[in-house]
């Protein structure tokens, strides 16, 4: 046998019998919440803080921030567009507003005070939100 | 030569010392042989050995590696029982301390672990050794069975041992252990009822391994060690100078190789008892045997330090009787019986450690052929090398399979 | 040769060289003693305290030197994570790097070191003081690594055993989704022993459906109805049909028919009985409405005609433990109203329905007997003659401590852990490797790993009581006489709750229904339910009742569901006060909200009428403090003082009728409002 035979032969050996390495075992809970979060973009507080905006905030601010709920009609002044306000960079402005109201920064009484309705760590996940939502590219 | 300057205060010196060792520091040849015969700690060695004694490259000096192996098991066991506690479940809490908050704690419970392993697999080496030496014939027949019976008493001793750190590992495997031992007919079951303490293992079984692994074994194993070293005296080292010729046997009660020395080691004139070999051929055992045995345990300790300071000794979570590791395996000493007993539990729990057993103790008894002490692979004993090469090989190779290549249920694997 | 009286140099040197190799290697133990993680550790930590503003505010890790631990006797654990972990409890430290960064959010305010340690919520090995062996990355041989944050609700779970705990919406969402999906009904679940979750009895099913839609029905559940509650069984053919025998062979009661001409029945009238019926509320159409009850955008493809009268009619008869009310209508309106729904909502170009045929195949029935008692279908259904022998499913007690090495994951590559194999199980229950009696519930992934966060904390072992923080379940309500009946007719619990018992879908509970609202507004109010509040999707329907039905409720409200701290208010009210809770009114910016006088916005209650609706020490108990009786409502606590919500309680019960008619009613009904 030519030695290029032995060769080929002892290739084709080693590689057919090298077992092909396990992919890496995973937490499949752990996925699908990951995923959801990488879905919605936003991490845990910020998710966190989603779920109380859509609860407190939503029906005035809409959804997305953008100042187009339900009842934002309604009001005189207007509902800001939090995607593109610059206050929101500010996050201790931001909290302000949140826990004692938008009278407490000297603008319209309109946006009520949720300190006492809200946890700190809650008003801080609101925060956490909205800045995010200021963050996001539309 | 000049006096030396403060007299007095070197009188008051050498006196007190001479009070705590009756001999100075040996100068002379009288002193030489006193200081060892005197002495409470070294009259055990002679005072005088053969020149041929000192090569290592005939005992390898395992039975030496193995007493020192015993002597760092105590130091490092006596610290380790400072803290640990025998009972569940402080038992691995007491361990899980002692790794983390212990100072120093790894390094000793890592060194009791490294040298207990090495003790087994170093005592195994130097049965071997003194196998294929053909050092078990006459007149060293029942230093033989001492040897033996030491070598199960080290794997006891390892066993119990085992237990101790009460985790999934030390459970399992002393679950695996037992039953292999039940498998005896007639008597398996009591023997592991006397085993466990119960039938189940629990805090009995733990505080029987405790008690056997700190205080029976441990006296056992140091008394017949003291009569292994004292035969090996006795009965003389076997190892024959290079290039003579074996020694033939004479007739008469004492064979030629026995040395007693007492106070005929001060005097060069020879005696009926005395050998024919060259008396010049001897050294005193202080400094040179003495010496080389100081140097070989430096090593061997500093050996373990390094392994010790490199690999952790393993700890898994606590043990949890409801919950068996897939697969469970004895300790790795018992893995080629483990695996024999995958094929027959009969065969593998009871008739090949009973044959194993009953061949090494009656070794010496069966084969009194008198031909090749005294040198390795002698060509006389080419059938009794041969048979125990194959068993030690098939043993080494049921164990590594044990070990590597086998998976969950038993199955086969690729360790790679 | 003599003998030589000293050793050979080459020993000499072996010495030497041994004796530096023993010196070299005791250094180096000590010096890895020294250096060990926690040391090392620690001394960095002492150098970073240097340099931050106002450290050790809690004086918990001040002179830290040592290995630091924390011992919760009652929970069997030691928690050393403080060792390194130095600046875990310390606002001082938020800046700083990770090991040694204040914990994130008011965590350790609820839940301190002290108490709690860390591996309650964490996991990991405690009592191990280096990185590696704290198990905060898996390490083989330990069970319990860390938990990744996004599964930490799990741990929440094993001590907050309440269905909604506050602060771990995944949690409280996984539980929600075990509570409507029915698994109590075939598992023992520690924590949910008071929920019940029955499907509808079937025991007249013959006369219920249509044959071809119970097929379909058997097939997929989800086909027929997106959000159905039912799982899909994965049942052959042969099953199927023995099921379809026994449950089309139930006649246990032949619906009851009126006499009325169905060729007169007018679709229009139903349709606007429909809307007045608010049917929505609890039914879905086409996409939008409540969840209580079934969707009905395709009901004309399942339920006979006779039957949906007959149920119409009298819900309570046909089905005894249906949440839906009984109107009162008259047997035209009820018609109209079914001859609507069948029209309306139905896949076009169905067949039109045939006659109910007796069904004779007795040994498709035994069959069909056989597959109920076999795949458990009595735990949610009740069906006569049906012998039940317990849930059909294995108990969850301890299944997060179930041994990972002994369960199957079906060859999928996942870690080896109960979390898991629980997963895989909610998912796809029959992918792993043997066949599995429960059915496919079609949960979304993350909804899949929500409920196996909910599962996770049911542990083996008990926690001691002074840990356990849970809600004793309500007892049940149920009221006697007349009114009793009316609450049964009209479910009232259905949407309403009393006494902690009761449904969801109204957020107003009616324990002190009678100290809220006045006694004429809630009569008329029951007779012709308007809009409370507009933006809020969900209404109570217009029962049509009778008057002195509601006056009987009016009457019972105003006698027993009070609270006498509210009805000692004292409603003398002044001009001073109404004014000044006028300017309040504008000041706080309550318009944003509330219509006032067709102004406003449309988030809480028109307050126009507020005179004549709410009685005011409701009012200035609710303006003072809204999340006492409201948890979670959108109505802000401003922080009112006491002056400041009389005067705006002055200023509302000044709106919309006669302050002084208002007062004097309120003031009858209690004899005189005494302060």
């Amino acid at each position: 046998m030519s030695s290029r035979t032995l060769a080929a032969a002892l290739v084709v050996f080693t590689v057919g019998c090298h077992r092909q390495a396990p992919a890496p075992p995973v937490d499949a809970a752990l996925e699908a919440l990951r995923t959801e979060e990488q879905t919605a973009g936003l991490n845990y507080a910020e998710g966190q803080g989603k779920q109380l905006f859509d609860q407190y905030c939503a029906t005035c601010h809409g959804d997305g921030g953008k100042g187009d709920g339900q009842n934002a009609s309604n009001l005189n002044p207007t509902v800001p567009d939090l995607t593109t306000s610059k206050n929101l960079a500010d996050a201790t402005y931001v909290r302000r507003v949140i826990a004692e109201g938008s009278a407490a920064v000297g603008r319209s009484p309109l946006s009520p005070p949720w300190g006492r309705s809200l946890s700190p760590q809650e008003v801080a996940y609101v925060t956490l939100y909205c800045q995010a939502l200021a963050k996001k590219k539309p | 030569m000049a006096s030396p300057r403060f007299p007095r205060t070197r009188a008051w010196l050498d006196e007190t010392a001479r009070s705590v060792w009756r001999i100075g520091w040996p100068r002379t040849d009288k002193d030489r042989a006193a200081v060892m015969i005197s002495s409470f700690f070294l009259h055990l060695p002679p005072a005088r050995v053969s020149r041929h004694v000192l090569r290592p490259s005939y005992t390898l000096g395992l039975g030496l590696i193995s007493a020192i192996l015993f002597g760092v098991l105590t130091v490092t066991g006596l610290a380790l029982m400072l803290y640990y506690v025998p009972h569940p479940p402080e038992a691995y809490r007491s361990v899980m301390d002692l790794q983390s908050v212990v100072t120093f704690g790894v390094i000793l419970r890592n060194m009791h672990r490294w040298s207990a392993h090495a003790m087994v697999f170093v005592v195994f080496l130097h049965l071997c050794r003194v196998f294929w030496t053909g050092s078990y014939k006459r007149p060293r027949e029942f230093n033989w069975v001492v040897g033996v019976v030491l070598l199960l008493l080290t794997l006891a001793l390892s066993f119990t041992g085992y237990l101790l750190p009460w985790d999934q590992l030390a459970f399992w495997a002393i679950t695996v252990g037992t039953n292999i031992a039940a498998y005896a007919p007639v008597v398996g079951d009591q023997v592991k009822f006397l085993l466990l303490g119960g039938h189940v293992i629990g805090p009995m079984t733990l505080l029987r391994f405790y008690v056997l692994h700190c205080v029976f074994l441990p006296l056992a194993v140091a008394v017949l060690i003291s009569v292994h070293v004292w035969r090996v005296r006795k009965d003389g080292l076997s190892g024959a100078p290079e290039g003579s010729k074996p020694v033939e046997e004479t007739a008469g009660v004492f064979p030629p190789s026995t040395k007693t020395w007492g106070l005929m080691a001060l005097t060069r004139r020879p005696t009926v008892s005395v050998e024919a070999r060259d008396p010049e051929d001897e050294v005193f055992a202080w400094p040179h045997l003495l010496y080389r045995e100081l140097l070989v345990a430096l090593g061997v300790v500093i050996a373990l330090h390094v392994v010790s300071l490199l690999f952790m000794a393993p700890l898994e979570e606590m043990a949890d009787p409801t919950r068996t590791p897939n697969p469970a395996k004895a300790p790795w000493y018992f893995l080629g019986l483990q695996e024999l007993v995958h094929y027959s539990a009969f065969v593998g729990g009871v008739l090949v450690p009973t044959l194993i057993v009953v061949a090494l103790l009656a070794l010496p008894y069966v084969d009194r052929h008198p031909r090749g002490v005294g040198r390795w692979f002698a060509p006389e004993r080419r059938v009794a090398n041969a048979i125990f090469t194959a068993v030690v090989a098939v043993a080494t190779v049921l164990t590594i399979i044990g070990t590597l290549f086998r998976g969950p249920n038993w199955a086969w694997t690729w360790p790679w | 040769m003599r003998d030589p009286q000293t050793a050979p140099p080459r020993l000499h040197l072996a010495f030497a060289a041994l004796g530096l190799g023993f010196l070299a290697i005791f250094s180096w133990v000590f010096f890895k003693e020294q250096g060990a993680e926690w040391r090392s550790a620690q001394a960095r930590f002492r150098k970073l305290e240097a340099t931050v503003k106002n450290p050790h505010q809690l004086a918990q890790s001040a002179g830290a030197a040592g290995v630091r631990q924390v011992w919760l006797p009652d929970l069997d654990r030691v928690d050393r994570c403080t060792t390194c972990h130095l600046g875990v409890d310390d606002p001082a430290f938020a800046k700083a790097p990770a090991l040694f960064r204040s914990h994130p959010g008011t965590w350790l305010t609820t839940h301190p070191v002290e108490r709690f340690g860390c591996t309650v919520c964490h996991d990991g090995q405690g009592e191990a003081t280096d990185y590696a062996h704290a198990a905060h990355k898996p390490i083989p041989g330990v069970a319990r690594a860390m938990r990744p944050l996004e599964t930490i609700e799990a741990n929440c779970g094993a001590c907050h055993r309440s269905l909604e705990p506050r602060g771990a919406p995944r949690l409280a969402e996984g539980r929600r989704l075990i509570v409507e999906s029915g698994c109590v009904a075939c598992h023992d679940i520690p924590g949910f022993e008071g929920v019940s979750f029955r499907g509808p009895g079937l025991d007249s099913l013959g006369y219920k459906v249509r044959p071809d839609w119970l097929e379909g029905w058997l097939k997929d559940p989800k086909g027929y109805l997106a959000n159905s509650k039912m799982g899909n069984f994965r049942l052959s053919e042969a099953e199927i049909a023995g099921l379809r025998a026994l449950l089309l062979s139930q006649k246990a009661e032949a619906p009851q028919v009126a006499d009325v001409d169905w060729k007169k029945a007018d679709s229009a009238n139903g349709k606007a009985l429909f809307g007045q019926l608010r049917c929505v509320s609890c039914h879905a159409v086409n996409g939008r409405g409540g969840t209580m009850g079934p969707e009905l955008s395709r009901i004309g493809d399942k339920v006979r005609r006779d039957w949906l009268f007959s149920y119409l009619r009298d819900p309570h008869r046909e089905q005894p433990d249906t949440a839906m009310l009984q109107y009162r209508l008259t047997d035209t309106q009820v018609r109209d109203v079914a001859a609507f729904l069948l029209e309306e909502y139905k896949t076009p170009g169905g067949e039109a329905e045939a006659a109910p045929a007796p069904y004779q195949d007795a040994p498709a029935v035994a069959e069909g007997r056989a597959v109920f008692v076999r795949r458990g279908c009595y735990g949610c259904h009740k069906l006569a003659g049906i012998r039940e022998t317990g849930k059909i499913g294995p108990s969850l007690a301890g299944v997060a401590d179930r041994d990972p090495d002994q369960l199957p994951y079906g060859g999928k590559p996942v870690r080896r852990t109960a979390d898991n194999y629980i997963f895989l199980k909610v998912q796809q229950p029959d992918s792993l490797g043997a066949p599995s009696l429960m059915p496919t519930f079609s949960f979304a992934p993350a909804q899949a790993a929500k409920i196996t966060l909910a599962l996770a904390s049911l542990h083996k072992a008990d926690l001691p009581a002074s840990r356990v923080v849970k809600e004793a379940p309500p007892t049940p309500y149920r009221p006697r006489g007349a009114f009793g009946e009316l609450v049964t007719r009209y479910r009232c619990l259905s949407c309403h709750r009393i006494g902690g018992s009761g449904g969801d879908l109204s957020t107003v509970p009616l324990d002190r229904i009678g100290s809220q609202l006045q006694h004429d507004y809630l009569v008329a109010y029951l007779l012709n339910p308007g809009a409370v509040r507009v933006s809020v999707e969900a209404r109570m329907p217009v029962f049509h009742m009778l008057p002195e039905e509601a006056r009987t409720i009016a009457d019972y409200a105003a006698t027993t569901f009070l609270d006498d701290d509210l009805d000692r208010y004292d409603t003398r009210f002044t001009p001073a006060e109404v004014s000044r809770g006028e300017q309040l009114y504008r000041q706080l910016g309550c318009v944003g909200c509330h219509q006032l006088n067709l102004q406003g916005g449309y988030v809480g209650p028109d307050l126009s009428n507020t005179g004549q609706r709410l009685r005011p020490g409701w009012t200035a108990a609710w303006l003072a403090a809204p999340n006492r009786y409201k948890p979670g409502t959108l109505q802000p606590d401003y922080g009112l003082s006491p002056g400041d919500a009389r005067a705006l309680t002055a200023y509302l019960a000044s709106l919309g009728g006669s302050t002084s008619r208002a007062a004097g009613k309120a003031a009858s009904a209690t004899g005189g409002g005494h302060p």
